[in-house]
């Protein structure tokens, strides 16, 4: 008692703002709340609820004119840019096997999220299985719940997304029921993950909405087992952090914490889903865990037939479909897994999918006030872009004031549309692409009758005009350091 | 009183009775690469198809009022939005027009101010499109074309997907949108891979058919055909390899690729129905239809490579899987039988 | 709705006969609006037609549509064949030849035709700008939908207008002044294209009376659809049936001439958007900024909805135009007004005044949807199904009482007659009521007469009897 109430005399006396924990201070009510809070306040040194509070209108301010169409405009375009990603070339577990554990326990009746948790987990679940397949078309998924205390199947690991949409639409109708146990569903899913072969990632992604985790037996036993199995895992929460699933991914992914997060809002549960879509990046330690292989792969012709015929994957009769090389026999879409001889099928378009996360595009930067009069259209879309006298400054913190971003590689600017547009759906830059050179690019050479061939070669632009080019480099990402290069430092040099 | 229950009825008339009305917006992309058109020069002279190119444009914004077209060119040295320029239509026709009453060029007549017979959206069309690609073609350097043999059809393509994907998704206008590209092709011309099929992607992802209509003798590009195929496009190829002729493109135009995105589903697609969709193995550079996949940077290869390392990401396999790979199925020992 | 008017003219000119019709096609501006109202498989056949000199066999028109959409194909052909455009022999199909080479024309230019307008080569000295134009059509075509209204903004439309919507029967004469018909009151909830339209279609009728040309009319029409804004024309390209009508189109609003002896002529935005789809009346500030930036998406429909209707049945209306306003007056009970908005609440009584003044609930509701704000137009019933219901109720509310004429049969003597004659006259199915302890039916006015003779039958049969 007596220590608040000097800490509040002194506020009285009217200091100024002095620092984080003083500041803190300042808006709040005196409470008389006791010892207890200066001891709450010296633990982390300024919790949430006390900092200055945030007025949302704050951030709406009117210009000279009065009109509020400036910041409106500056807080849309602010909304659309998204996080910058790295876009470090990583190595990248490209073939993928991934368990999805939705949790159908007591705690997803809340509706905290709308309608009600479980029904807007499904729903992004189905969305997620979509883009899991468009960005990784070569990978399996399966998906399990867990619900009264047991762990269910949902839909077997498979790579049709039809199958487990289906199979995601009819648990739509199961109501979630008691407890769930994180031990039972992780050891069915290392069940489901075992046979499968070292090349592929073995993955799992947890969507936990309880606080608890009902367990038949020691659930350290079961991760220590996943870790030496090298499944690793991450967890999404719904309510609040729970210490096992920090120790989940923090010992699944050697010791590294950013793989478990916990929903702020509807959003941000959209972006963590998003995350998972992406290949995980492999470390040092997980390079070892999966070496590097060669993988049988098999690319089928398409057929087109006259008459229906049975094929081998649906037992559908189907008019055309592909034939597996080695077997002969009619599957009816790709990419499977061909149901006689257990070969892999695949297109070499789907192959084609997953190189821009080999090859990622470099984020653009914000052009800075005194560079923006050097465009007036943006590159990509012609669009006019406001005109921005050489030294104004940024009236927004976090708005970009020119509306401009420019490529590091060939200096062209655009505006934020082309900018979202060149990172989440085309993965080129357009600027690149539309003057013939580009950093990374595949020299195709055509042949008399066959289909092209392809090679990987990195191309600077070359003041004299003569190309020079280097293999790619795929790094590997150093744990405890950061990017390295691969074994050895010196690059062989390409042979023609 | 279930025949007053509004709730399913919808004001609209259903969909089987009328077709989706939308305007279109066509994105052309247009061979701009003077040594291919030399080529075919016996065939089809530039100026002609240019014309048909242009009855084409005009068939297009006939067909519906909103319909709007966006029109790209494309060479060796890079790609370009012909039209909308970038000043604004107003501007550059009557610079046009200055620039025409100034000099007449090569026979070709003056258009005289009073020709008011076409109607006026096609013409302010027209005029600019015509102005642009013959400025382009003509401010190429031949012999630097010819020496290049890159190709900057994926340039085209991004650019064109730029441009609808802010005209039409951006802005949420009710317009569908759809590529026709209008290649020549010539015999060495190398395409980026990567950057192509990411183009393609990004036009499945967004629904967007892509079409092409190949002109010239040159060998099929074979993802050029793919790309049709997942995006649910034409592929034409008329040139004489084909036993078609190339001279009578403004018919072929307008009569296979003439169709709106909302028509398609109702429609056969006069396009290829044949297309390959096989690999090539980076070694020994033959199409392969069992091969190995590098489980780092994914190339594909036909046998396993001799020194052990990847050709593209020099990734080193250890001995031990590749052992894996080379093992034969084992056969399991029959165990006797014995009868009593 | 866009598709009323379309439908509306394609009736129209479906109805014309053969000749007509090819002398209409000789203008590539009629051949270009005609092929924009076709539907979309059509315009796709006739595109492949064009440059064909040979005609189509029907099998190569069979194979291009898929199976599923056979009568989709159907009707297109049906509607090419009616407005002449196709003509089907056994095996094959031919295009007009008129249509064919017209249409062409169009798409490839260089014909000195004259039917796009010839736009003045001298300068104006009294120019006048898009915006002026604009208002002034605004101006003029509220003018008239005022006046059918009923609010007094001072002004009253010419004679011509006048007459015109005399018999149109938009309005009937009243007591010396004109009174508003249950057809205007539909007419008043259309879309200005459709509005438009149904005006130059009452034209076209008069014109047959007034000994005009109406192949001229449509051309000129037409013409008026593919003109520029913003552009002066000359008259000089004009017949004399088309500069007599330039004048009754002036007072719609549709062209603009500085006084009745000026050479020239400008077309405002009513016409430029006759054979579109975009709303061809905004506020002044709305068609200021189309008219100002030159983008593709300005220039399809930019949604003018401004209703919003709320589960509660409060509408709020963002709108400042009074006509507007008068016009929601119809069937909405309004309560606030704001500078920007009205506010209101549809109830019983609004609602049976607008049923009671000839308006339909799918009127309303038709009206009420096309008009929704952008934001009711994203969700998944444009309106609420509750209002939508209720409107409906409210209307067949209106029809508790049927009234028949009809003819009471009393008194009978006894039972037995009152049986006999009332099985007859249900026999006859001409009953419409009867009480059988009070001895009453009501039989149908044209039944009675027989139900009469029978009873004078069975009267005499019976006296005869008794006899």
């Amino acid at each position: 008692m007596d220590d608040s109430d000097d800490d509040y005399i002194e506020n009285i006396s009217g200091d100024e703002y002095q620092g984080a924990p003083r500041r803190s201070r300042r808006n709040q009510a005196p409470k008389g709340a006791g010892g207890s809070v200066e001891n709450m306040k010296m633990a982390n040194g300024g919790y949430s609820w006390e900092d200055e509070y945030h007025r949302s209108w704050d951030v709406v301010q009117e210009d000279e004119g009065g009109s509020l169409a400036g910041s409106v405009a500056g807080l849309v375009e602010a909304r659309k840019k998204r996080h910058i990603k790295d876009a470090t070339p990583f190595q990248r577990g490209i073939i993928r096997n991934l368990i999805l554990v939705l949790d159908f326990s007591f705690a997803m009746k809340e509706s905290d999220l709308r309608p009600n948790r479980y029904q807007f987990v499904i729903n992004h679940a189905i969305e997620f299985v979509t883009n899991f397949f468009d960005q990784n078309p070569i990978s399996q998924l399966g998906i399990l719940g867990m619900r009264n205390g047991q762990a269910i199947s949902i839909s077997t690991l498979g790579s049709n997304p039809n199958d487990h949409i289906n199979a995601l639409t009819a648990a739509k109708k199961l109501e979630p029921q008691g407890d769930p146990s994180l031990q039972n569903a992780l050891e069915m899913a290392r069940g489901l993950l075992f046979h499968v072969p070292s090349h592929c990632t073995k993955e799992v992604l947890v969507v936990l909405g309880a606080l608890l985790s009902a367990d038949p037996g020691d659930i350290h036993v079961t991760i220590d087992k996943l870790v030496i199995d090298k499944v690793r895992a991450r967890v999404i929460g719904l309510a609040a952090q729970v210490a096992i699933c920090k120790e989940l991914c923090v010992k699944t992914n050697f010791g590294d914490a950013s793989y478990y997060g916990v929903v702020l809002n509807e959003q941000h549960f959209q972006e963590l889903m998003d995350e998972a879509t992406t290949p995980l990046a492999e470390s040092q330690q997980s390079q070892s865990a999966n070496p590097a292989s060669l993988v049988l792969m098999g690319f089928p012709s398409k057929v087109s037939e006259a008459a229906p015929s049975l094929s081998a994957s649906d037992a559908a009769l189907t008019q055309g479909g592909y034939v597996c090389p080695q077997c002969k026999v009619k599957v009816s879409s790709l990419p499977t897994v061909c149901p006689c001889c257990g070969l892999t099928l695949i297109l070499s378009t789907h192959l084609a999918r997953s190189y821009h996360h080999l090859f990622p595009l470099a984020p653009f930067i914000e052009v800075p006030c005194k560079n923006a009069h050097k465009s007036e259209f943006c590159a990509g879309c012609q669009s006019k872009f406001p005109v921005v006298a050489r030294d104004a400054k940024n009236i927004q913190a976090d708005g970009s004031m020119t509306s401009r971003y420019e490529c590091p590689t060939c200096h062209s600017h655009f505006c934020i549309d082309c900018d979202v547009f060149c990172h989440e759906i085309l993965h080129n830059c357009i600027g690149c692409q539309a003057r013939s050179y580009s950093l990374y690019q595949v020299v195709v050479t055509k042949h008399k009758d066959a289909a092209p061939s392809l090679k990987l070669v990195m191309k600077r632009p070359d003041p004299d005009g003569e190309e020079s080019s280097r293999p790619v480099k795929v790094r590997v990402v150093n744990d405890n350091e950061g990017p390295a290069w691969n074994e050895g430092g010196q690059a062989p040099t390409w042979g023609e | 009183m279930n025949a007053i229950d509004g709730t399913s009825r919808q004001l609209k008339d259903t969909e089987d009775q009328t077709l989706d009305d939308t305007p279109s917006l066509l994105s052309i992309i247009i061979d701009a690469h003077v040594p291919s058109w030399e080529e075919i020069k016996s065939q089809i002279s530039i100026s002609e198809a240019v014309a048909s190119i242009l009855v084409f444009i005009n068939a297009h914004l006939a067909l519906h009022n909103s319909n709007s077209v966006n029109v790209i060119g494309y060479n060796a040295s890079g790609a370009r939005i012909l039209y909308p320029p970038k000043s604004g239509v107003e501007s550059t026709r009557s610079k046009e027009r200055e620039e025409r009453s100034e000099s007449v060029s090569d026979g070709e007549q003056a258009p005289s101010k009073k020709d008011h017979s076409m109607y006026r959206q096609f013409k302010t069309v027209d005029e600019v499109v015509q102005t642009e690609l013959w400025n382009m073609l003509n401010h190429t350097n031949y012999v630097e074309e010819e020496k290049q043999h890159n190709s900057a059809i994926s340039g085209a393509l991004s650019l064109a997907l730029g441009f609808i994907n802010k005209h039409v998704f951006v802005d949420e206008s009710r317009m569908r949108a759809r590529i026709l590209l209008l290649t020549v092709g010539h015999k060495n011309e190398t395409i980026q891979y990567i950057p192509t099929m990411n183009c393609i992607f990004a036009a499945q992802k967004l629904k967007i058919p892509v079409d092409v209509c190949k002109l010239g003798p040159g060998s099929d590009q074979v993802f050029l055909q793919q790309a049709c195929d997942s995006t649910h496009g034409i592929y034409m190829d008329i040139s004489e390899k084909n036993s078609k002729t190339p001279k009578g493109l403004v018919q072929y135009l307008l009569s296979g690729f003439i169709s709106d995105p909302s028509l398609r589903p109702h429609i056969v697609l006069p396009t290829q129905s044949n297309v390959d969709f096989r690999a090539a193995c980076f070694l020994t550079k033959q199409v392969v239809d069992i091969g190995y996949v590098c489980s780092v940077c994914l190339c594909i290869m036909s046998q396993i490579p001799s020194n052990r390392r990847c050709p593209t990401c020099d990734t080193t396999y250890s001995e031990k899987t590749l052992a894996g790979l080379g093992r034969k199925p084992l056969k399991k020992k029959k165990k006797k039988v014995v009868k009593p | 709705m866009t598709s009323q008017f379309k439908n509306s003219i394609n009736d129209y000119l479906e109805g014309l006969p053969e000749a007509v019709l090819t002398r209409l096609y000789q203008s590539p501006a009629t051949c270009l609006a005609v092929f924009r109202l076709l539907p979309a498989l059509a315009r796709t056949l006739i595109m492949g037609m064009i440059f064909n000199p040979d005609p189509i066999a029907v099998a190569d028109v069979d194979a291009l549509v898929k199976p599923s959409s056979q009568r989709l194909k159907l009707e297109t052909q049906k509607k090419l064949r009616l407005l002449h455009i196709f003509t089907e022999t056994q095996a094959h199909i031919i295009i007009n030849p008129t249509f064919k080479k017209n249409l062409r024309a169009a798409l490839v230019g260089g014909d000195q035709n004259i039917s796009f307008g010839v736009p003045c080569d001298t300068e104006d000295k009294h120019k006048v700008d898009v915006a002026f134009l604009d208002a002034h059509a605004v101006s003029q075509w509220e003018m008239i939908l005022h006046f059918m209204v009923g609010t007094s903004i001072g002004r009253t439309p010419s004679d011509g207008v006048l007459n015109l919507l005399k018999h149109s029967g938009l309005m009937e004469p009243e007591r010396g002044g004109l009174r508003i018909t249950n057809a205007g009151f539909q007419f008043l909830l259309q879309d200005v294209n459709a509005q438009i339209w149904t005006l130059l279609l009452q034209y076209l009728n008069m014109s047959e009376y007034l000994q005009m040309d109406p192949v001229d009319v449509l051309n000129f029409i037409f013409m008026l659809g593919s003109l520029e804004l913003g552009q002066d024309y000359s008259l000089s390209a004009l017949s004399e049936t088309q500069k007599h009508m330039l004048e009754d189109l002036r007072d719609y609003g549709i062209v603009y001439q500085r006084k009745a002896s000026s050479r020239r002529f400008y077309p405002t935005r009513l016409a430029t958007t006759l054979t579109s789809e975009t709303a061809a009346l905004r506020t002044a500030s709305q068609s200021m900024e189309a008219a100002t930036q030159d983008t593709i998406s300005s220039s399809v429909a930019a949604d003018s909805g401004f209703i919003i209707l709320e589960t509660n049945f409060r509408l709020y209306a963002y709108t400042e135009s009074p006509l507007q306003i008068a016009v929601l007056n119809l069937f909405v009970n309004l309560k606030t007004r704001f500078a920007n908005m009205v506010t209101g609440q549809i109830n019983r009584d609004s609602v049976r005044f607008a049923l009671s003044n000839g308006i339909t609930a799918e009127q309303i509701i038709t009206y009420l949807s096309v008009h929704a704000h952008p934001r009711m137009k994203g969700m998944e019933h444009v309106l609420p199904p509750t209002v939508v219901d209720q409107i409906k109720l409210w209307q067949l509310e209106m029809d508790r009482i049927r009234a028949t004429d009809g003819y009471l049969f009393s008194e009978f003597k006894n039972f037995d007659e009152y049986k006999d004659v009332s099985t007859y006259a249900k026999e006859l199915g001409v009953l419409l009521y009867e009480n059988p302890g009070k001895r009453k039916f009501v039989s149908t006015l044209a039944g009675s007469q027989q139900i009469v003779e029978f009873v004078k039958r069975r009267n005499q049969k019976h006296r005869s009897s008794a006899n």
